[in-house]
């Protein structure tokens, strides 16, 4: 089992914007907590997923984790180095290794620059191919992705494909340096449900290219706390805590003979986690909410191994 | 390209397209004049060929000014004059405010500060104004002049540029660059340049048009192009006084060309942006 | 009588060079207190055939042939006029994004009420306790009457703007993408929230969605739509037990199956086509992993099948 990623108590505060009133009358800074102090590890060749609604913070730390913010406090282990304190020759490398792929795929592509030209600018960046050299990989990759004839889709601006072509465009550019790791956040979010398979299928064939399958996991985010993780088939089919039980119950199953089965939860994720509620964060909506869940905050606790749990109730 | 993209125009918004058509005629003819003055001026537009004050005539076409001077002549290698000291000007406060709003943008920091107040502040002043001053402390000259223009437009470019680049540099292509681990040079030069120069053609043609009108306003003051460099807004200047005599011809021609040329630039400035930023639904 | 009944729906979209026939030819009917899922990809014609209804179908585009009738009356042969009459009065339609439907600079509260004092007779006070009421009945609490809309979360504005569709007492709503743009949570409330309206309110719903399984959440019927037609029109349940077409077997087949811990990926390989140049006979046929000779030369008609309508030739 080799660890690849190592986030140790991973905090991220951004600092709200006081309007002019409220600068002469307090003094105190409001921060909007986005993610609060998490831990997680992620092996070589594993699926890792963090999963919840907006605003719990799983964008924000996958923006950590690919160095493109600094966190408040906490630290971001890679291959055992600390990357926040990484220097420009070693970050490059870092860079190298571990590529994005984000959720909007209409605004991740320079829209002044060809497909073909955009897949193969990694391998310029980083001096591994150039020229002829580097248009012949381009045309691979289009290939591999689906885009054919590549010759083709090599010449074309991100404007004349669809969201799921281009999706697959920054795949291909994600993948073409080999990187050991990748970032993707909700990569098919915004492609029509009759194609997201198609991505992820897609995503799923790189990786058993370049690595072998191990395990998934899961790790789902409330207000910028992990409040359950473990293997990913546990979780679905033994969720702990009410949050995730809820969360996943609302997916919409397309058979109407299971109606009513839902687990009903008022209100939703607060606009901006600037008030987080004192105790557990999701006791305003929990419907199991006992006393001491209004006033402590519940430790990520291994109930059974590899599946942890951050709730009173199951501990 | 060029012609589909026409094309489309056309069959859009004929009135958009006939005008900008019409702009760049009238842009292209008196560049055209402009170049070949030499040629088919009929007269030395500096001395003095006949009698003073005559009117429009056979022999000269658009009568002689208070000097004895041929006024077509004049008007012909007055020309020269506007669209060199208004293009160079433009291309200057092009070039200045561009590259130092595109460093500021992307930069930021102090460097960003500093520049922002000293181009806002610049920015607040009435054009010609800002010309008035920076002119009267260099002194008459073709070269001062172009000075002059070029100053007061460089803040336009600077807050264009900047406020496109800051839009850029935070875009998901860019953090994407960023994270591929594009060095700061290419992402300047290959995302964040060609994403801002578009607007740069359309601020350009609006841009001159404006320039025009202000050359020939500090003209007309005597702090523009000096005496006896044939230009537009001294002559306009020049024939002011004998207005009321009744000799209109030294004052209206001059005029015509100087709204003439600022209408053509404006048009074609119109039309650009048409062109490279169509309206969408 | 049925509340709606299309009867060979066409709009086309005239562009400079080309004509795209964003639906075309597509009937369909809804009773009186039900639930419509209309389901198809995006560039199918479903959101279209919405605008459609309200003849809100922006130019280039317009209504070129057929017949909407809504309680009787064509309402493609009714003036801009009486069409007023009948939208956010008797039709109401809410959109994906309600960010760009509410007003940032009005209270919430205040734009319900003008809403309704546009159509009903009934004075401000009156028009004041009506909102109040109908923001309970969203489930907003009736104090945020007084508050701005950025204040208020996505599924929040979703909300009010549900309540200013029903304020004026509609019998049709037409719901396009309404939950598209909202987590899953607030999805579920959402949905919830349109079962109740019908229930309570006797209201009928059109609800267009890409995605199959959340139109089969609260659907009694579901019309599935490809390249401007409607290829299938049955209740959920027998699309669920037998879905007949192969694109709605595909659409089914697709749905990430949240259950099934073991995922199996499916997909539709290809892309739909391009509207303004349609293909020779069935336009899934390209796709189609079940496709026959006779479906590349010819447009399946509507075939009835027990008491569903599959426009495919594999059932006649």
């Amino acid at each position: 089992m080799v660890e690849l990623v190592r986030v140790e108590n991973l905090k991220k505060y951004f600092p709200l914007e006081k309007t002019f009133i409220e600068k002469l009358l307090t003094r105190e800074r409001k921060w909007v907590k986005a993610v609060d102090g998490i831990s997680f590890t992620i092996r070589r060749g594993e699926i890792f997923t963090i999963a919840g609604e907006t605003g719990c913070g799983k964008t924000t730390t996958g923006r950590l984790i690919l160095r493109l913010i600094e966190p408040t406090s906490g630290k971001i282990f890679y291959n055992d180095v600390d990357i926040t304190a990484l220097k420009k020759a070693e970050l490059r490398d870092f860079r190298r290794r571990v590529q994005p792929i984000f959720q909007d795929p209409y605004a991740s592509l320079n829209p002044r620059m060809k497909i073909g030209d955009a897949i193969k600018h990694p391998l310029e960046i980083h001096g591994v191919a150039s020229g002829r050299e580097a248009r012949e990989e381009a045309l691979k990759m289009l290939a591999e992705v689906g885009l054919t004839p590549p010759e083709k889709f090599y010449n074309l601006f991100p404007k004349d494909l669809s969201g799921g072509q281009r999706q697959r465009v920054a795949i291909a550019r994600a993948m073409i340096l080999k990187p050991e790791f990748i970032v993707a956040d909700e990569p098919v979010s915004m492609i029509d449900v009759s194609l997201k398979a198609s991505i992820l299928r897609l995503m799923l064939k790189f990786k058993e290219e370049l690595g072998k399958y191990i395990s998934d996991r899961i790790a789902v985010m409330y207000l910028g706390k992990i409040v359950e993780m473990g293997p990913a088939r546990r979780i679905l089919t033994d969720p702990l805590h009410p949050y995730t039980r809820a969360l996943l119950s609302a997916v919409p199953v397309p058979n109407p003979e299971k109606k009513g089965r839902k687990i009903p939860i008022k209100g939703e994720v607060p606009v901006s986690p600037i008030n987080v509620p004192s105790g557990c964060r999701f006791n305003p909506r929990c419907p199991l909410a006992s006393e001491k869940c209004l006033k402590e905050e519940p430790l990520l606790i291994e109930v059974e191994k590899d599946h942890f749990v951050a709730c009173h109730l199951v501990s | 390209m060029l012609a589909t993209t026409l094309v489309k125009i056309y069959k859009k918004r004929r009135i958009d397209f006939l005008l900008t058509v019409a702009g760049l005629a009238v842009v292209l003819s008196i560049l055209f004049i402009a170049l070949l003055a030499p040629y088919i001026a009929p007269y030395d537009p500096y001395v003095s060929v006949d009698e003073a004050l005559l009117p429009p005539s056979p022999k000269h076409i658009m009568g002689t000014d208070n000097l004895g001077r041929d006024v077509y002549s004049r008007i012909l290698y007055g020309s020269r004059t506007v669209i060199i000291v208004v293009l160079t000007s433009t291309l200057v406060s092009l070039v200045v405010g561009s590259t130092l709003g595109l460093i500021s943008g992307y930069f930021g920091g102090k460097v960003d500060r500093a520049l922002s107040i000293v181009m806002d502040s610049l920015y607040s002043f009435p054009g010609l104004i800002l010309a008035i001053a920076v002119a009267a402390m260099l002194g008459p000259g073709i070269l001062n002049t172009i000075v002059s223009i070029s100053v007061v437009y460089i803040p336009t470019y600077f807050r264009m540029v900047r406020g496109q680049t800051l839009s850029v540099k935070n875009s998901l292509y860019v953090e994407a660059a960023v994270a591929m681990g594009a060095s700061h040079k290419t992402i300047l030069f290959q995302y964040i340049f060609p994403n801002v120069s578009v607007i740069i053609p359309v601020v350009f043609s609006m841009n001159v048009a404006d320039a025009v009108l202000t050359e020939a306003g500090l003209s007309f003051l005597g702090l523009g192009v000096p005496a006896p460099i044939p230009d537009w807004g001294f002559d306009l200047k020049n024939g002011q006084r004998n207005l009321l005599a009744g000799y209109w011809w030294i004052s209206t021609f001059p005029g015509i060309m100087i709204v003439l040329l600022a209408l053509g630039f404006s048009l074609l400035g119109e039309g650009l942006n048409e062109l490279l930023n169509p309206e969408r639904r | 009588m049925a509340l709606l009944d299309i009867e060979n729906l066409k709009t086309y979209y005239f562009l400079p060079d080309s004509i795209v026939k964003a639906v075309d030819g597509v009937s369909l009917r809804i009773e009186e207190g039900e639930i419509v899922g209309l389901v198809g990809e995006s560039g199918s014609g479903k959101s279209t055939l919405g605008l459609s209804i309200l003849k809100l179908v922006p130019p280039p585009g317009r209504i070129v042939e057929g017949s909407i009738f809504f309680k009787g009356r064509d309402l493609v042969s009714l003036s801009e006029k009486e069409m007023e009459k009948i939208r956010g009065a008797q039709i109401s339609m809410v959109f994906q994004d309600p960010l760009t439907s509410l007003d940032p600079l009005m209270r919430v509260g205040d734009q319900l009420v003008e809403t309704i004092m546009a159509h009903r007779e009934v004075s401000k006070s009156e028009a004041v306790e009506l909102a109040k009421k109908y923001l309970e009945m969203v489930g907003i609490g009736g104090e945020r009457f007084y508050d701005y809309p950025h204040q208020f979360s996505g599924g929040m504005r979703q909300r009010s703007m549900i309540a200013m569709a029903i304020s004026t007492n509609p019998s049709l709503l037409i719901a396009d993408e309404p939950t598209t743009a909202l987590d899953v949570i607030v999805q579920a409330q959402i949905m919830k929230l349109f079962e109740k309206l019908r229930k309570e309110l006797k209201l009928s719903i059109i609800l267009i969605t890409h995605d199959i399984s959340v139109a089969m959440e609260i659907a009694d019927k579901i019309g599935v739509m490809y390249a401007g037609q409607l290829v299938e029109f049955a209740s959920s349940y027998e699309i669920y037990r037998e879905p007949l077409h192969p694109y709605t077997k595909g659409l089914m087949e697709a749905v990430p199956n949240i259950e099934l811990a073991d995922m199996k990926l499916h997909y539709i390989p290809g892309d739909p086509p391009d509207l303004s140049n349609p293909p020779i006979g069935c336009r899934f046929a390209p796709r189609c992993k079940e496709k026959m000779d006779i479906c590349e030369r010819e447009v399946p008609p509507e075939i009835r099948v027990k008491d569903r309508f599959v426009r495919c030739f594999l059932y006649g």
